[in-house]
């Protein structure tokens, strides 16, 4: 966007680097209210959850999901997995298996820290202090690390029998290979997980203001998003209560396995209103590449 | 260059050539000039493609990143990060010795291989060979990388072939094994090509004269195959080492992302918000690390000769 301005009218952000577009004035503030979907948001989601920048929306989520932790069950039980401590045992020695970005492999280690919302914390707004301890924690689990791999290369090393724990995975993935017919299985551990987002933004100078609007109120509506709960690279939980209805009268099984069956505990955003569940954002107290080089450092030590 | 070397050759005949230094001194200065029509194109791309390439990364190196939009101000900042960074010495360290390994070890392997080739089949088969081993280029890269994991994964082909015989599941992925095999893949038909072009040239009569003079096989190798073989030796090994270097792919799934390389370390910077500054630094240093070795290969492989 910052390098070709006036290309993109519309685009679909990683709702945590929000702040940084605003911030190169790239994004157009947004009135959430202006479109009719809006109405039909889950009440959890029809307020800021600490995407917006100064008061003012310039995004609107369309899809979301927890990084867990995600195991094959036929190596690890449900208790196990209990905690993220898991991760240290001796028998899981070469057998962790991490996402090559620190925003979705560090978030768990400062959860695991104490850095929790139950604890009124984000675990990517810490002290530099505390940021210490997380490397420090995250260094301890070296021996523990199978490999760095980007997203397919995770879901083949699950199938073949590599690495048998993923923390920063989820249920966004453990259905595609259960599809497969893979055992694995994922859980919120009790330290908590952290919440990806995707959302649409309306670039700041768009010619075609009308048909991004269109854009935004279309990924908003029940059948964009029952279509992105569902679609086949990965799955997700979507805002609209009406999608979720949609779901359940259209494709009854998928709703289930979604947990999107219905509104009541438990189901899929029993999580996020136990307060286990933190958002993805940049770091506050330290810079982008300060978390980026601990990661580098880790993955080379 | 290339203009250079064709007048000393044609210096050198004119000397013991009375008839040439006569009558044909114009011939070469002819060739120059073809010489110079039909090398501008490819002058123009390099110029263009590389050395216009080289000139945009080293003035990047100097521009700095805010708010993930490149701004033009010339800072230093880039290099002192670079080269005050731990990381960035340990992974240069580890990327030299992971490259350098996978160069000599291309070349250990590829020698007897083109030799086979060069010297005990038949030319039908010889050219079949050299069909075998342009071939690979015509298929990705990324896949056969990508289908090695499956062989070397725990529960991987050749895990599975082990247990067979009641050998317990050996780690092989992220492994130093597995890295050499994912750079072997890419650049071993390359390296035995470059080897079994220059296995070829080497002239026979003077193997033939080491045996007739009681020369074993093994010694006739050793002193008139490899001297004589040297240059495509040492470029075996440069071709080797530069493809090596610039890799991504290896580290990635042959070294599962436990082995950081340079190009590592420039993907990286490039992810963790587009620091394309930084991957400059990096990458410049690469190029010239690039350069080093290929200059020492090339003075290797043609050195100086003692004036007597």
């Amino acid at each position: 966007m910052s390098q070709n301005p006036g290309v993109y009218d519309a685009v679909t952000t990683s709702c945590e680097y929000v702040p940084e577009y605003v911030k190169a004035d790239l994004l157009m503030e947004m009135d959430p209210t202006e479109y009719p979907a809006w109405n039909d948001y889950l009440p959890e989601f029809r307020k800021d959850i600490g995407y917006s920048v100064n008061g003012k929306v310039y995004t609107i989520l369309y899809e979301f999901g927890y990084l867990d932790l995600m195991y094959r069950q036929d190596r690890l039980s449900t208790s196990d997995v209990g905690s993220y401590a898991i991760l240290w045992d001796p028998s899981l020695k070469g057998k962790v298996g991490f996402q090559d970005w620190w925003g979705n492999s560090m978030g768990w280690v400062s959860l695991y820290n104490g850095n929790t919302p139950a604890n009124g914390k984000n675990p990517f707004e810490i002290s530099n202090a505390e940021f210490a301890k997380v490397k420090k924690t995250l260094f301890s689990l070296k021996p523990q690390v199978a490999g760095f791999y980007e997203l397919a290369a995770i879901f083949s090393n699950f199938a073949n029998d590599t690495i048998w724990a993923y923390p920063g995975g989820g249920d966004w993935a453990t259905l595609l290979l259960r599809d497969q017919g893979l055992p694995v299985a994922s859980s919120v551990p009790k330290e908590g997980g952290v919440l990806w987002g995707e959302a649409i933004s309306i670039v700041k100078g768009s010619k075609k203001l009308e048909a991004a609007k269109q854009l935004v109120a279309y990924l908003m509506s029940p059948d964009a998003q029952a279509k992105l709960a569902t679609k086949p690279s990965y799955s997700a939980i979507v805002p609209n209560k009406k999608a979720w209805t949609l779901l359940q009268n259209n494709d009854p099984s998928w709703a289930t396995r979604l947990q999107m069956n219905q509104f009541t505990d438990p189901c899929a955003i029993t999580p996020w209103r136990e307060n286990k569940i933190a958002v993805r954002l940049l770091p506050k107290n330290q810079t982008i590449e300060e978390w980026a080089n601990v990661w580098a450092e880790f993955k080379a030590s | 260059m290339e203009f250079g070397i064709e007048r000393k050759r044609v210096h050198t005949r004119a000397r013991g050539d009375a008839r040439l230094r006569t009558g044909s001194v114009t011939t070469p200065l002819r060739a120059s000039g073809a010489a110079v029509v039909t090398g501008l194109p490819m002058l123009a791309w390099q110029t263009a493609f590389f050395l216009g390439a080289v000139v945009v990364l080293v003035l990047m190196s100097f521009w700095s990143l805010e708010n993930f939009r490149i701004v033009h101000h010339y800072i230093l900042g880039n290099w002192k990060d670079v080269f005050s960074s731990s990381l960035f010495r340990s992974v240069y360290v580890h990327t030299i010795w992971y490259t350098g390994l996978s160069a000599v070890v291309g070349v250990l392997l590829a020698f007897p291989f083109a030799y086979g080739l060069a010297f005990h089949v038949p030319p039908a088969v010889r050219r079949v060979a050299l069909l075998l081993l342009i071939i690979p280029f015509f298929t990705s890269y990324l896949i056969r990388s990508y289908s090695w994991t499956f062989i070397l994964a725990d529960g991987g082909l050749l895990n599975r072939f082990l247990g067979l015989f009641g050998l317990r599941h050996f780690a092989f992925q992220g492994s130093l094994l597995s890295l050499q095999i994912g750079y072997l893949t890419y650049f071993f038909p390359l390296v035995t090509l470059v080897i079994l072009l220059s296995l070829m040239n080497v002239d026979r009569s003077l193997i033939e004269a080491a045996n007739n003079l009681g020369a074993g096989r093994v010694r006739s190798v050793l002193t008139v195959v490899l001297p004589s073989a040297r240059i495509g030796l040492v470029f075996g090994f440069a071709f080797g080492f530069m493809l090596a270097l610039g890799d991504y792919i290896a580290p990635t799934f042959g070294g599962s992302g436990k082995r950081t390389t340079l190009s590592v370390l420039v993907v990286d910077a490039t992810k963790a918000g587009g620091d394309f500054p930084r991957a400059a630094a990096i990458a410049v240093i690469m190029v010239i690390t690039l350069l080093a070795v290929l200059f020492a290969a090339f003075a290797f492989a043609f050195p100086r000769r003692r004036r007597v």
